[in-house]
């Protein structure tokens, strides 16, 4: 008879005493949520004894069970290892869940429209708790899982593993590297800031060079959904980050890992005969199972990732943000994402449509079909010196190349503007922007130099043809002007080293620019430092650089020299021009540029 | 193939240290987690602090890019042309607060005091109160009158110009100018004189016969000597024009200056009586004598304060000051605005100030590329953060060098005249719409020219009413919807031309239907604006949108 009108484990409770009738009933559920392991099967596996009972309960799981019906049950001890996957394409897996996951949460604050996508910035950062933790982790996460797809990508070229039967992995690998990167790009636009307004249009304008030009033109529109980025082109980008691309990469995971465990794990290139191919034929004793040796590394591996990845989020790491995106204004040395920036650097060597659009193309064609191309039977690193060598000299292509993306190599700006913006850049922070308020507060009216600047140079603003944002009643109006000349460098540090070290610092930096790197550029230069109050809170901070102007070979764009001295344009009378330039930047007490 | 196999290396070779090393890890994340999320509260204000100081940074290129043409460099404002910023009133700075405090405190605190029963204690309250009343009294002036510092310095630049006319023409300015006027007399004298003879040569050159020599010999020597008369005239007058605004600048400054110093001297003499006077016992014989003193004193007191007050005015006519009243209203409640300042600051510069154009040269442009400026929305943000960086505790320096306030709605003089109702905003009785409504049918209406003055006409009515806005109706199907309104409300709109009338003259007797939380937003002030043709016209323009 039951205790209640239904049968119910109080009958068992009844029958078998309290302590037993739930343990087994807790038994039997953890037998059902795993798909056939007990809880004395668990205990055991995590022991690392050997299964009690026939037949053997850990292999079930991957029989009955969803989740584990993709994984191997067991692997070849051989690529358990470090060597030879080094967890790359794990790991890749691992980032693109892990950016699902911080994807999610920041989908909820973010709304893809220009007007508002840049303040949904400012609150997710400034009003949503765990806001910037979240992004900064999307953002290093999106980094990191580009570096580990590409690596991911070297080891199998190294190894050989896209030989002979893995020819189609690496080709479906090849299509997730690329919409890895793609993903990475699209969701760089979505800040609406200048840096990823900027990085986006000069991206995108590479689709324009396509030829012929009524491909490119309209690549680029269906792209930006306008001729410039806006918000048609944000709306795009918005859904390709968060649905298109990331639908196309959950596919072809699935088809890349479902050809990875059909082939099984490639082997150490030693320990196959050559054109051999035994990854499925494991014997007895060089089982790795999956439960519970892979399952546990598996999980330590995602305790660790996670670990460094939050350790380096709240201490070291936070995505930048610029100021918001403004059509109009181009800052100064634009770049691509770094993962691009070997792109750009070919696009300096020559002609934008072979070096922006053809090459690529070529060579991502060349990547695909590399399998089908490279026939040779030997995975043997010693067998393979010519792929080895070709590989390593594309890495080191790469490197040059990337180094040639960056605004150090080929990018001619004026000098004076280079020297403003290596001080006051107009994105991030520079010299300036990182002295304290305290200080430049305390510099108001240090020095009384005012009689100290050259008469000529005062002529130099007042008749200056150039349309400068200087005023010429700048001296009138802040006597504490800095002069920076070629010999009072230590009169300078005298007055500023120690008591006001980030002030010196920027006046040193501003002393070597034009003294030691652009002397040729700047001859005769003289700096003038003016910094003046605006608002209670609001300081002044005026970068002035006159000097002769040289003259310059037109088609080197270099400098004519006179022995050691630059030769210099004179006038009609023979004089020396005179040329200035200057740069403004206003520092509010609490946007403490210097502590971020 | 069996000696080439190795162990491979495993990060953690046993399970168990597996399984340890995990716990541990997402152990350490929790606790990573966890401290960042004890101090994400004070994070987050350290954010919005930088970011908006940020956005003050950015605001104040802006506006020396876009605003400091007109609203001058430090925000100071330009005479004629563009109101101060920087600016008391405009964020409701109040001078007197503290004086304000205390005194209503004295007062309440007399109040509660019996006088019957602590006559004693209500005197000294009220002498207190007396002594409050005073120093704010004094605030007042200085802030209104003391130009004391700049009256000195034109003092100096006069003398500086009065050395350097010494210096070059070894005379003081005064006889300078009298030996101008010596000079044009001789001048004119001799051109008197020189009359008679030109004429006689010109009738002799144009009846071909030859002159009167001595006539010839005349007018060159009265020419010679003009031409030496000039030669000393010229420098002389060229300084003497130079030196004169200076000087008449400088007098209109002492005057106010001396009326402002004699006015406080007298203060202080009239106190200092007054307490001779309360400390003389009652019925003591110098009583009459100091009591007629006082007398003298506040006679001559209230003569010096007409004529600082004339002298005042002088200053403003001038141009040479703004009229800066301490106690006038702050801005918000000048444009009877029930937003915040910031609001008003965003707002207007999102569509600018069309009405200004009845005051300065040019009216405030809307700025915000929605309203078909140059400047992005967060742009308009970064200025107002600047502007609005601008409110400190206000000093007399501050005060002094405003170039030019705002100008009160109420005060724009002209239109004022030829409005159908011009006292709506404060007396909503004084506007009569049906009388307005009967007007109407005797005029030829325009619907065209309304629908110009509706769009462009420098009232701003598609600044909120267009088609899709949230802050107003659309006039598309204006009458449709006024029909309605007259047909269900026959008591309240007689007609929907009333309905319409109404609605522009007097925003605030009905709101249409799901605009309840922007019936401030329309602005009181159509009734002065408007004639009415124009009325008539717009209303004629508003009745063809029938939709």
């Amino acid at each position: 008879m039951s205790v209640l009108p239904v049968p119910s484990i109080l009958d068992d409770i009844k029958e078998k005493g309290i302590r037993k009738a739930v343990y087994e009933s807790l038994d039997r559920t953890t037998e059902r949520i795993t798909a056939g392991m007990n809880l004395q099967d668990i205990r055991e596996a995590l022991r690392g004894d050997k299964p009690s009972r026939r037949p053997n309960p850990r292999l079930t799981p991957h029989a009955d069970g969803f989740w584990l019906h993709m994984r191997p049950s067991y692997y070849h001890t051989s690529v358990t290892g470090l060597y030879p996957t080094f967890r790359l394409g794990w790991l890749s897996t691992f980032f693109f869940a892990f950016e699902i996951i911080t994807g999610l949460f920041l989908m909820i604050f973010y709304t893809p429209s220009p007007d508002v996508a840049y303040s949904d910035m400012k609150n997710l950062l400034g009003n949503v708790p765990m806001g910037q933790l979240m992004r900064d982790l999307h953002r290093l996460g999106a980094e990191g899982m580009v570096l580990v797809v590409a690596l991911h990508m070297l080891r199998t070229f190294i190894t050989g593993s896209y030989k002979k039967p893995r020819q189609f992995t690496w080709f479906t690998g090849v299509i997730l590297l690329l919409v890895t990167l793609f993903l990475s790009f699209s969701g760089y636009l979505l800040p609406w800031d200048q840096l990823a307004f900027w990085a986006v249009t000069i991206g995108t304008s590479m689709a324009e060079a396509a030829p012929p030009e009524v491909v490119g033109t309209n690549v680029n529109l269906l792209l930006r959904g306008a001729p410039d980025i806006g918000a048609g082109g944000l709306l795009r980008f918005y859904l390709l980050h968060v649905f298109a691309l990331p639908l196309i990469t959950s596919i072809f995971i699935g088809v890349h890992y479902y050809k990875v465990v059909l082939h099984g794990h490639s082997l150490p290139p030693r320990e196959e005969e050559v054109g051999k191919d035994t990854a499925k034929r494991v014997p007895m004793d060089r089982r790795t199972y999956y439960i519970p040796d892979v399952m546990s590394n598996e999980l330590a591996m995602i305790g660790l990732w996670g670990f460094i990845l939050v350790l380096m989020c709240v201490w070291f790491y936070h995505a930048p943000l610029e100021n918001h995106a403004d059509p109009q204004v181009t800052p100064l040395h634009t770049t691509a994402p770094w993962y691009f920036l070997w792109l750009q650097g070919m696009l300096k060597l020559g002609d934008k449509v072979i070096m922006g659009v053809v090459l690529p193309t070529v060579i991502f064609g060349f990547l695909f079909v590399l399998p089908y191309l490279d026939l040779t039977p030997s995975r043997r690193y010693a067998h393979r010196r010519i792929a080895l060598s070709a590989g390593m000299f594309t890495v080191l292509a790469l490197v040059v190349l990337t180094y040639m993306g960056t605004p150090f190599y080929g990018v001619s700006t004026e000098a004076s503007a280079e020297v403003t913006q290596e001080l006051i850049p107009m994105e991030g922070v520079g010299e300036v922007r990182a002295i304290p308020y305290d200080e430049l507060k305390a510099n108001l009216t240090v020095t009384d130099t005012a009689d100290t600047i050259q008469a000529t140079d005062v002529e130099a603003w007042k008749v200056s043809q150039t349309p400068l944002d200087f005023d010429a009643t700048i001296i009138a109006r802040d006597p504490g002007v800095i002069v920076v000349t070629e010999d009072n460098i230590e009169d300078l540090e005298e007055l500023y080293a120690e008591d006001y070290p980030a002030l010196w610092h920027a006046i040193e930096e501003f002393h070597h620019l034009l003294y030691d790197e652009y002397s040729e550029n700047l001859p005769n230069a003289i700096g003038y430092i003016s910094i003046s109050q605006k608002q209670e809170n609001l300081i002044r901070f005026y970068l002035l650089i006159t000097w002769d102007v040289p003259e310059v070979d037109e088609e080197s764009g270099e400098v004519k020299m006179d022995g050691d001295e630059p030769r210099l344009l004179l006038d009609v009378d023979g004089n020396p021009i005179r040329s200035v330039s200057g740069k403004q930047v206003y520092i509010h007490q609490e946007a403490e540029w210097h502590a971020h | 193939m069996e000696n080439n196999q190795k162990q491979p290396f495993m990060e953690f070779p046993s399970v168990e240290s597996r399984v340890i090393a995990g716990i541990l890890f997402f152990a350490g994340t929790l606790i990573i987690l966890g401290w960042a999320a004890i101090n994400e509260t004070s994070r987050m204000e350290e954010f919005t602090e930088r970011f908006d100081g940020r956005s003050v940074e950015t605001g104040a290129i802006l506006f020396e890019n876009n605003c400091a043409t007109c609203h001058g460099p430090d925000g100071y404002g330009q005479a004629d042309r563009a109101p101060a910023l920087n600016n008391p009133f405009l964020f409701g700075y109040d001078f007197f607060e503290e004086h304000d405090r205390q005194i209503a405190i004295l007062q309440g605190e007399i109040e509660v005091v019996d006088p019957e029963e602590e006559p004693e204690k209500v005197a000294e309250l009220e002498a207190e109160l007396a002594l409050v009343e005073a120093q704010r009294q004094e605030v007042y002036e200085t802030l209104r009158y003391d130009y004391a510092t700049q009256w000195a310095a034109l003092d100096a630049q006069l003398t500086a110009l009065d050395t350097r006319i010494l210096e070059e023409t070894g005379m003081p300015p005064t006889l300078v100018s009298s030996r101008v006027n010596e000079l044009t007399t001789q001048i004119e004298t001799l051109n008197t004189e020189a009359a008679p003879i030109l004429e006689r040569i010109a009738a002799a050159e144009a009846a071909e016969e030859s002159s009167d020599p001595l006539d010839i010999q005349r007018r060159d020597e009265i020419q010679t000597e003009v031409a030496a008369l000039e030669a000393e005239l010229t420098p002389l007058s060229a300084l003497a024009t130079e030196r004169q605004p200076v000087f008449d600048k400088t007098n209109r400054y002492r005057a106010l200056n001396d009326a402002h110093t004699q006015v406080v001297s007298l203060r202080q003499q009239i106190a200092e009586l007054q307490s001779q006077l309360a400390a003389l016992a009652e019925g003591d014989t110098t009583r009459t004598d100091i009591e007629a003193q006082l007398d003298t004193l506040e006679s001559e007191l209230s003569a010096q304060e007409d004529s600082r007050d004339t002298a005042l005015e002088a200053m403003v006519t001038a141009g040479d000051i703004v009229d800066f009243d301490p106690e006038a209203n702050s801005r918000l409640t000048q444009l009877q605005w029930n937003g915040t300042l910031e609001d008003l600051i965003y707002t207007t510069l999102i569509s600018g100030r069309p009405v200004s154009a009845a005051y300065w040269p040019q009216p405030m442009a809307a700025w915000s590329q929605d309203a078909g400026g140059p400047l992005r929305r967060d742009q308009i943000q970064n200025l107002t953060d600047y502007v609005l960086n601008w409110d400190r505790e206000f000093t007399l320096e501050d005060v002094r060098r405003i170039q030019q306030l705002a100008v009160e709605p109420s005060a724009s003089g002209e239109a004022a005249a030829e409005g159908v109702c011009p006292d709506a905003a404060n007396d909503p009785d004084s506007c009569d719409i049906e009388d307005i409504v009967a007007q109407l049918e005797a005029l030829t209406l325009d619907p065209n020219q309304g629908q110009a003055d509706y769009g462009a006409g420098g009232f701003g009515c598609t600044s909120c009413h267009f088609s899709g806005s949230a802050q107003a109706p659309a006039p598309q199907g204006v009458f449709t919807r006024a029909t309605e309104h007259a047909g269900n409300n026959p008591d309240l709109f007689p007609s929907a031309r009333y309905y319409l009338v109404q609605s522009i003259l007097l925003p605030g007797a009905f709101t249409a239907p799901g605009f309840e939380a922007m019936a401030q937003l329309m602005p009181r002030t159509f009734g002065r604006q408007l004639d009415i043709q124009t009325l008539g016209n717009i209303v004629a323009y508003l009745e063809s949108q029938d939709q």
